[in-house]
C-alpha cells in the first residue's frame, strides 16, 4: 500500500435483507483496504457476499438490502452516510463498475457509442459533441478494441463477448475513475479471451494508475493479476494478505481447500482434485463460532475442538491480515 | 422490411381462411334459422321452402361454404338477408365510423393508461402505485355500458357540455363529428385503460429488474435518464405488441359503445345481424373484425422491429 491513507477502506461492513424474524445478513463484518494503483482480489464461492459487498460500496444494493453496520471510506470521504446524490456523482466518475456479463448489462437498444456519450455527458457536461466522440474513441482504443469506429456504431448484440466486455471496460475507464470494481469480469467469456481481459486490466492499471477490486470465484485468476487477496466465506473475511503469501502458503483451511480444488501451476497434476464437501450455510441462520467448521477437514482431524463451535476466530472489523482460524495451517507450501 | 411485411400479411391468409371456417360454422351452429327469423314462426310452408331455396340454404353445407368463399375472395360478401343490400356496400359505409371510434377509444385509453402505468411502475410499492393498481381493479370490474350511461347522464344530460348521442360524418361537419366522438371514445377508452395501465406497469417493473438498468445506475446516470434511455426504451417494443393484442377488447367494447351512443358503425350490425340470423352479414363481420385485428398486430410487430435492433425484420 502506498501513502498513509488507503484509497478505499471498508470496515466491519454488514448488509441485511428482510425484516423481523426473516432477517438475513449475507455480508457480516467484512473489512479490507485498497491502496492507490493496487489490484485487490475478493474470492469466494457464489453466495459468500462478495458481489453484495461491491454493490454496497456503490450504494446500489438490490431493493430491501441495507447497510446496517460498518464504514466505507473512499478517498477520505465517508460513503456509508453519504447523500444519494453524492454517491451518484461518484458512480461512473470516480468509482466505475465492470459488470460480470457485459452482454446483458449494456443497454441492448442503444449503440455502444451512444452509451459512451451518455456517460460522458453526465460526468463531463462541458465537453462538445466532437470532444465526446474523441474521448469515446480513445477509451475504446485503450480497451484494445480492434475497430473502435465500428464498435461506436454497433449495437451490443452485434459484438462478440470479448468485444462487449472491452466496450464495458471502455465505458468504465473513459471518465478516468480512481477505482474500478470488476465483478467477475471474465466469467461470461471463454478461456483465451479471459486471459486477454485479465492482461488488459493489469495494463490499464499500469497506464492509468486505476486501483481495481477484482471479484471472482476463480482463485487461479487472482494469482495472475492481484497484489492482494481477500478470501470470503459466509459473509465474512476468512483470510487476507499478499497474493504470494496467501496463495503459496494458505493458513485458513478454506483457502487451502479452494486452492486444492484447482490444478497447481507447474509440476505434476494430482490424481484427483479436491472438492470442498457440503454447502455454505444459510445467511438467514449463520452458525455460531467458525462458519466453515461444518465443512472443515481440520476441525475433524483435530477431534472437533470446542473453540471452533463457540467463538468466531476473526478480528472485530474484518481487517486483520492472516487467517480467521483457531488452528491455522502453518508452512504448508503449495 | 417490405419483404417482412409481405410475409407477415401472407401468413395472415391461412389465419383468415381458418376464421372463415369458424365464421361459417358459427352462424349455423347457433340455434335459430334465418328464414324463420325473416318470415315469423307461423308462416306459409311453401313460402318458407321457396325462400330457403332462393337463399341456397338447402344445398349441402360444403357447397354453401365453397360458393360463399369463392365470392368472398372476389370481394363479394353476398346480400344481407335483413336489408337486401350487398353486405360489402353496407360495410364500406360503416367501417369508417367504427375505426374512428376505435381510434378515439385507443387514444383516450393510452392517454390515461400510459402515464398511470409508467408512474405506478417506476414507483412500485409506493402509495401512488397502490392507488393506481387499485383503480385498475375497479376499472376492470366496471361494465362499459354502465360507465357509458353514467357519463352520458353526467356530461350530456346533467351538465349539457356534450351532445348525448348520434353521429355526423367528419366530412360533413368536423366540429360536430368530434364533439359527438368525445363521449363514446371516453367510455371506450376508460373501459380499456385498466388493461393498458396494467400492461404498462408490468412492462416497466419487469424491465426494471434487467441487468442493464442496474448497470446504468452504476454508471451514475441520473434516474430520469435511466428511466428514459434504458427502462422505457427497452420495454417499449414489447409493450407496443402487447397493446396491439388488446385491440380485441377494443373492438368488442366498441360493439356495446356503438349500441349505447347510437354510433352507426359495424358494431350495431352485429347485434341486429345475430338476432336475425343474417348469415352473410355475421360471416362478413367476423372476417372484417379478424382482419382489422391481424393488420393492427402486423403493424405493431413492424414497429417492434424498428424499435428493437435485436429483432430482424426479414
Amino acid at each position: 500500500m502506498t501513502g498513509d491513507q488507503p484509497l478505499l477502506s471498508v470496515r466491519d461492513l454488514a448488509v441485511e435483507f428482510g425484516r423481523g424474524t426473516r432477517v438475513s445478513r449475507p455480508v457480516d463484518g467484512v473489512g479490507f483496504e485498497v491502496g492507490e494503483r493496487e489490484i485487490v482480489g475478493i474470492v469466494g464461492e457464489s453466495g459468500c457476499g462478495k458481489s453484495l459487498t461491491l454493490l454496497a460500496l456503490l450504494g446500489l444494493l438490490p431493493s430491501g438490502g441495507r447497510v446496517v453496520n460498518g464504514s466505507i471510506t473512499f478517498g477520505g470521504r465517508d460513503l456509508r452516510g453519504a447523500d444519494p446524490s453524492v454517491l451518484r456523482s461518484l458512480r461512473g466518475r470516480q468509482v466505475a463498475l465492470i459488470p460480470s456479463d457485459a452482454g446483458a448489462a449494456l443497454n441492448p437498444v442503444a449503440r455502444v457509442g451512444k452509451q459512451l456519450r451518455l456517460s460522458l455527458r453526465t460526468h463531463h457536461p462541458d465537453l462538445t459533441a466532437q470532444q465526446r466522440r474523441g474521448r469515446a474513441l480513445d477509451a475504446l482504443r485503450r480497451a484494445r478494441l480492434a475497430r473502435p469506429e465500428q464498435a461506436l456504431a454497433a449495437y451490443p448484440h452485434e459484438l462478440s463477448g470479448g468485444m462487449q466486455q472491452r466496450s464495458a471496460i471502455a465505458l468504465g475507464l473513459q471518465n478516468e475513475p480512481r477505482l474500478l470494481l470488476a465483478d467477475e469480469p471474465t466469467t461470461a467469456l471463454d478461456v483465451s479471451i479471459q486471459a486477454e481481459i485479465l492482461r488488459l486490466l493489469v495494463q490499464l492499471r499500469d497506464e492509468l494508475g486505476t486501483a481495481i477490486v477484482f471479484v471472482t470465484h476463480d482463485i487461479s485468476t487472482v494469482r495472475e493479476i492481484c497484489d492482494r487477496v481477500v478470501v470470503m466465506y459466509a459473509g465474512q473475511v476468512v483470510e487476507q494478505g499478499g497474493v504470494e503469501d496467501v496463495l503459496t502458503s494458505p493458513r485458513h483451511p478454506y483457502t487451502a481447500a479452494l486452492l486444492g480444488s484447482i490444478p497447481p501451476l507447474g509440476g505434476v497434476p494430482p490424481e484427483q482434485l479436491e472438492t470442498v464437501p457440503g454447502m455454505p450455510p444459510d445467511p438467514a441462520a449463520w452458525p455460531g463460532g467458525c462458519r466453515f467448521q461444518a465443512r472443515c477437514r481440520r476441525f475433524t482431524e483435530l477431534g472437533e475442538p470446542d473453540e471452533c463451535t463457540s467463538t468466531w476466530p476473526g478480528s472485530a472489523d474484518g481487517l486483520a491480515l492472516g487467517a480467521a482460524c483457531h488452528f491455522p495451517l502453518e508452512g504448508v507450501r503449495r | 422490411m417490405v419483404q417482412y411485411v409481405a410475409r407477415r400479411l401472407l401468413l395472415a391468409v391461412p389465419l383468415l381462411f381458418g376464421l372463415s371456417i369458424l365464421a361459417f360454422a358459427y352462424v349455423r351452429v347457433i340455434p335459430g334459422d334465418p328464414v324463420t327469423a325473416m318470415l315469423g314462426v307461423n308462416s306459409d310452408p311453401e313460402l318458407v321452402a321457396r325462400l330457403r331455396d332462393q337463399l341456397g340454404l338447402d344445398e349441402p353445407w360444403y357447397q354453401q361454404y365453397l360458393s360463399w368463399l369463392g365470392n368472398v375472395v372476389t370481394g363479394d360478401f353476398g346480400i344481407s338477408y335483413r336489408s337486401r343490400m350487398p353486405v360489402s356496400q353496407i360495410l364500406i359505409d360503416r367501417i369508417p365510423a367504427t375505426l374512428e371510434l376505435a381510434l378515439g377509444g385507443l387514444v383516450v385509453g393510452l392517454l390515461i393508461a400510459i402515464p398511470a402505468g409508467l408512474y405506478a411502475g417506476f414507483r412500485r410499492g409506493s402509495r401512488a402505485d397502490n392507488v393506481i393498481t387499485g383503480a385498475t381493479l375497479v376499472g376492470l370490474a366496471t361494465p362499459g355500458f354502465w360507465l357509458g350511461t353514467l357519463l352520458m347522464l353526467l356530461l350530456a344530460l346533467q351538465l349539457g357540455w356534450l351532445p348525448s348521442q348520434g353521429y355526423v360524418p367528419f366530412g360533413v361537419d368536423p366540429a360536430q363529428n368530434l364533439r359527438l366522438l368525445v363521449l363514446p371514445s371516453l367510455t371506450l377508452g376508460l373501459a380499456i385503460a385498466p388493461y393498458l395501465a396494467r400492461l404498462t406497469r408490468t412492462a416497466v417493473v419487469e424491465t426494471g429488474g434487467e441487468p442493464s438498468v442496474s448497470y446504468a445506475r452504476a454508471q451514475g446516470l441520473p434516474e430520469g435518464t435511466v428511466a428514459r434511455t434504458v427502462v422505457l426504451r427497452i420495454s417499449m417494443p414489447s409493450l407496443i405488441v402487447a397493446i396491439a393484442l388488446t385491440v380485441g377488447f377494443l373492438l368488442a367494447g366498441s360493439i356495446i359503445v356503438e349500441e349505447l351512443f347510437n354510433w352507426p358503425g359495424m358494431g350495431r350490425l352485429v347485434a341486429a345481424g345475430v338476432s336475425e340470423r343474417d348469415y352473410p352479414m355475421i360471416q362478413a363481420l367476423m372476417l372484417v373484425y379478424g382482419a382489422i385485428f391481424i393488420v393492427v398486430n402486423v403493424v405493431a410487430e413492424v414497429l417492434q422491429g424498428l424499435l428493437d435492433p435485436r429483432v430482424r425484420l426479414t
